[in-house]
């Protein structure tokens, strides 16, 4: 993974003794909260329901060992013993104290990690596959990228006031794990029909008030052209993008209204502007020089199948049911993708203990080259997992109640904060989450159902992607009361699809049973095991469902 | 109509109520304001601690007064009071009690 | 209103005529838009005088090419600080128009916003009254790293991919 030089060190070095000196500048009064909070959103940290927030980086979702149990260390020495694993591959600590944060920062900053534009109206966390760099179906690895596109955008002078925060996905692979969709900019790489690496570059995705499904704009850009690209649309979107209105400000809503034709040109006539050419040097240099620290790691030569492992899987069903939703086909010969997940029984989605932190950092190391990911469904990855390992592994994990073997399956439920943490709410996301995950405890029920994903977010903000789930859950208010909104047929990979609304809300104690309604009309309908859910919608659409969640009641 | 002033600790960022002698985390010992003269003078004590950097982002709640207890109206205040619903070890319904 | 510039507090030349005011013919002088493109435009654009222009955060720079061979200074306006559309103007004057004269913000900016400024060409800064002074001198430099490589500001900070090139040597701005 990247490490940081000298240049890298001292620029999150001074970035935080810049902070650290607005917060000592706010405390003695110097700066009113008005001029602060801009600020401290640069730096990543909110106020909360009960309390601030800092959102930490971890760039396109790769930490080592090190760092993971840096943040464990901040959890127990400065917050209350655990931190929530995003949407956006980051992690929240929830209870920091305002004058304990430069204590924090200078704590992340010694394992080489920040809170950087982790917040405001900037250029946030460029995020991108779990897998990358070790997946089977892998076509480029878009870490270099990411990590160039990271660094060109930290403390950007042009774009650090634009309208509205402005997020940017990138996947290397056709199955995209990254939701580029439905980002601000989303990249493609791919190749070209010489062999050439480049991007499909897709502007205008987005979810909240107003979910979108981003439009291509380019289908190759060369890559060494992609940081001019990237400054034109920039450039375009912070000139004109709305500022009247809060809701109306990303990029989405610009190539919505002026539509992507017309973004289009401009973009290309702004991109053709002046000489792109010490740029474009630069740059190429400059991912080279990164390139060598994604480096693979020193991977043994493996037979494809392991006797041993082979045999686990047939004596230990337990194990096998791990092995079959939790481990991801890897690209060199003998190594699996071995997935944690942070979604057991009745748990808060994407919450870890301190103490868990530190479990997985030595996992890591041990079986992983140190080295774990965040994926944005809320878990964890071990990217470089010996498939003779797995066993060993699994057992470690089962020790510590990381085991749960449910990815893809109904209770890997993706949940905001909601109400229960978050200002911005209108209900409360993790109790319902809580609530599914225990209603359909039972395994075999869940491999019957088999992928259905779920995400709840707990206001029209969406920071739970419930439009791209297959079952999306909005927590609303509806007369003094919570109230749950259910879409279907969402999608967040490289076949995007915005989720259709069901019907009105269900209160907090009927929607546990609407699910289980829209799941029986699934099992009810579907051609056999083999028609997933999402499939299963797409054939039949909307109908059924909504005659099975609000018919009278004894049709139900 | 029966208001509170809540607002946030600067430094430690918690939750607090604006009560005689100062700031609580205690909702019961909220001062609570049952007419417009009264609210305005807690109002101006509010913005009195946030420019003498105390407090941050005051606002004014509506309650009703149970007893010995002060309970807001809406369920996100009444949330602001007592902590995350999931984690009940957290906040001030652990180390106020119940 | 104090004027920063080159990091020093001066003495401003220059004054801004709104719309409904006469024009001097010989002192430097701000006009709008609206007024280079009007009446008295003809008569600006050969006045043997220092002219410049006030653009509107939601004005157009492209609508000054035909003046700016004449113009000595433009001063792009923040109605907010997190309007950061001048930020765009200004770097689009440096970089697409190679303007050379001075660059002025004016309006509501923040002291944390200087170095942005300075980075994308801004170099004159128009500071309301009863701001603290001394922090505007202080934060001039922000971080002495840029990894944005195109940078304006003369003893700006020093350009990251460049030095990891070793096309120039590293000297890392003055405190």
């Amino acid at each position: 993974m990247y490490r940081y030089d000298e240049f890298d060190a001292r620029f999150v070095a001074e970035r935080t003794a810049q902070f650290k000196d607005q917060v000592e500048r706010r405390l003695r009064g110097e700066l009113t909260e008005e001029e602060f909070r801009p600020l401290r959103l640069m730096n990543g940290l909110y106020l909360q329901l009960h309390a601030y927030m800092l959102r930490v980086a971890i760039p396109y979702g790769v930490l080592s060992s090190r760092q993971l149990r840096q943040l464990a260390m901040i959890a127990d020495s400065f917050d209350k013993g655990y931190g929530h694993f995003t949407t956006r591959q980051n992690i929240q600590f929830n209870w920091p104290k305002l004058a304990d944060v430069p204590s924090i920062l200078e704590a992340l900053a010694e394992v080489e990690m920040h809170a950087i534009q982790t917040s405001g109206n900037c250029i946030r966390n460029v995020t991108t596959d779990q897998y990358a760099g070790v997946a089977a179906d892998e076509i480029e690895d878009p870490r270099p990228h990411c990590e160039l596109l990271r660094q060109w955008s930290s403390l950007h002078p042009e774009f650090s006031f634009l309208p509205r925060k402005f997020k940017i996905a990138v996947t290397g692979a056709p199955h995209d794990r990254a939701a580029v969709k439905v980002h601000d900019i989303g990249l493609r790489m791919h190749r070209n029909e010489q062999g050439e690496p480049g991007f499909e570059v897709i502007v205008g995705g987005g979810l909240g008030r107003t979910p979108m499904v981003g439009k291509t704009i380019r289908g190759f850009l060369p890559a060494d052209e992609l940081l001019p690209y990237v400054t034109a649309i920039m450039r375009v979107y912070n000139r004109f993008g709305r500022r009247d209105n809060k809701y109306k400000a990303r990029i989405k809503i610009l190539v919505h209204e002026i539509g992507v034709d017309a973004f289009s040109e401009l973009v290309e006539a702004e991109s053709a502007r002046g000489d792109h050419g010490e740029a474009i040097e630069l740059a190429a240099a400059e991912v080279a020089r990164i390139e060598a620290y994604f480096a693979p790691p020193a991977y043994e030569a493996l037979p494809g199948k392991d006797p041993a492992h082979s045999a686990q899987l047939f004596e230990n069903k337990a194990f096998a049911r791990w092995v079959r939703h939790n481990v991801a086909p890897h690209k060199v010969t003998g190594y699996s993708i071995a997935n944690i997940s942070l979604k057991p029984v009745g748990g808060i989605p994407g919450d870890a203990t301190a103490d868990e932190m530190r479990t997985v950092a030595g996992l890591a190391e041990r079986y992983s080259f140190g080295e774990i990911r965040v994926a944005h469904e809320q878990n964890l990855v071990l990217p470089d997992v010996a498939t003779r390992d797995l066993y060993a592994l699994w057992q470690a994990l089962e020790t510590a109640g990381l085991a749960t073997p449910n990815l893809n399956l109904v209770s890997d439920i993706i949940a905001c904060p909601g109400m229960d943490y978050c200002s911005l709410a209108t209900a409360r996301s993790i109790p319902v989450a809580q609530a599914i995950s225990r209603r359909f405890a039972d395994l075999a029920r869940q491999e019957d159902v088999g992928d259905l994903h779920i995400n709840i977010s707990g206001c029209i903000n969406a920071c739970g992607h419930h439009h791209v789930a297959h079952l999306g859950i909005l927590g609303l208010e509806k007369k003094g009361v919570e109230s749950y909104q259910i879409t279907l047929g969402g999608s967040a990979d490289e076949n995007a699809a915005i989720g259709q609304l069901v019907g009105p809300g269900f209160a907090a104690d009927e929607i546990v049973d609407a699910v289980e309604a829209v799941v029986r009309v699934y099992l009810d309908g579907r051609k056999g095991r083999e028609e997933r859910f999402l499939d299963f919608f797409r054939r039949v659409g909307i109908k059924h469902f909504k005659e099975a969640l609000y018919a009278p009641a004894q049709a139900r | 109509m029966s208001k509170i002033i809540t607002a946030n600790h600067l430094i430690g960022g918690d939750v607090v109520f604006l009560a005689e002698n100062g700031w609580t985390p205690n909702v019961d010992r909220a001062s609570v304001a049952d007419d417009d003269d009264t609210l305005a003078a807690l109002a101006a004590r509010a913005a009195d601690a946030e420019a003498r950097n105390i407090v941050v982002g005051a606002y004014p709640v509506e309650v009703r007064c149970e007893g010995s207890r002060v309970v807001p109206l809406h369920y996100r205040e009444v949330m602001r009071t007592r902590g995350p619903t999931v984690r009940p070890d957290l906040g001030h319904q652990a180390t106020l009690g119940a | 209103m104090p004027l920063l510039k080159h990091g020093e507090w001066i003495l401003d030349t220059w004054r801004f005529y709104p719309d409904d005011q006469p024009i001097p013919s010989a002192k430097p002088k701000i006009v709008t838009v609206a007024r280079l493109k009007g009446d008295d435009g003809e008569f600006l654009f050969h006045c043997d005088c220092q002219l410049g222009v006030r653009l509107e955060s939601h004005e157009k720079i492209e609508d000054l090419e035909p003046w700016l061979e004449r113009l000595q200074l433009v001063a792009l306006v923040f109605p907010k600080f997190a309007d950061g559309r001048a930020f765009s103007s200004a770097a689009m004057l440096r970089e697409q128009y190679g303007f050379a004269g001075e660059i002025r913000a004016v309006g509501n900016v923040l002291v944390d916003q200087y170095p942005f400024m300075r980075r994308v060409g801004f170099d004159a800064f128009e500071v309301e009254q009863g701001r603290a002074l001394d922090s505007w001198k202080k934060a001039r430099i922000g971080i002495g790293l840029a990894y944005q490589y195109d940078d304006r500001s003369p003893d700006g900070p020093a350009a990251v991919w460049r030095a990891r090139r070793g096309n120039r040597p590293l000297t890392l701005a003055a405190e």
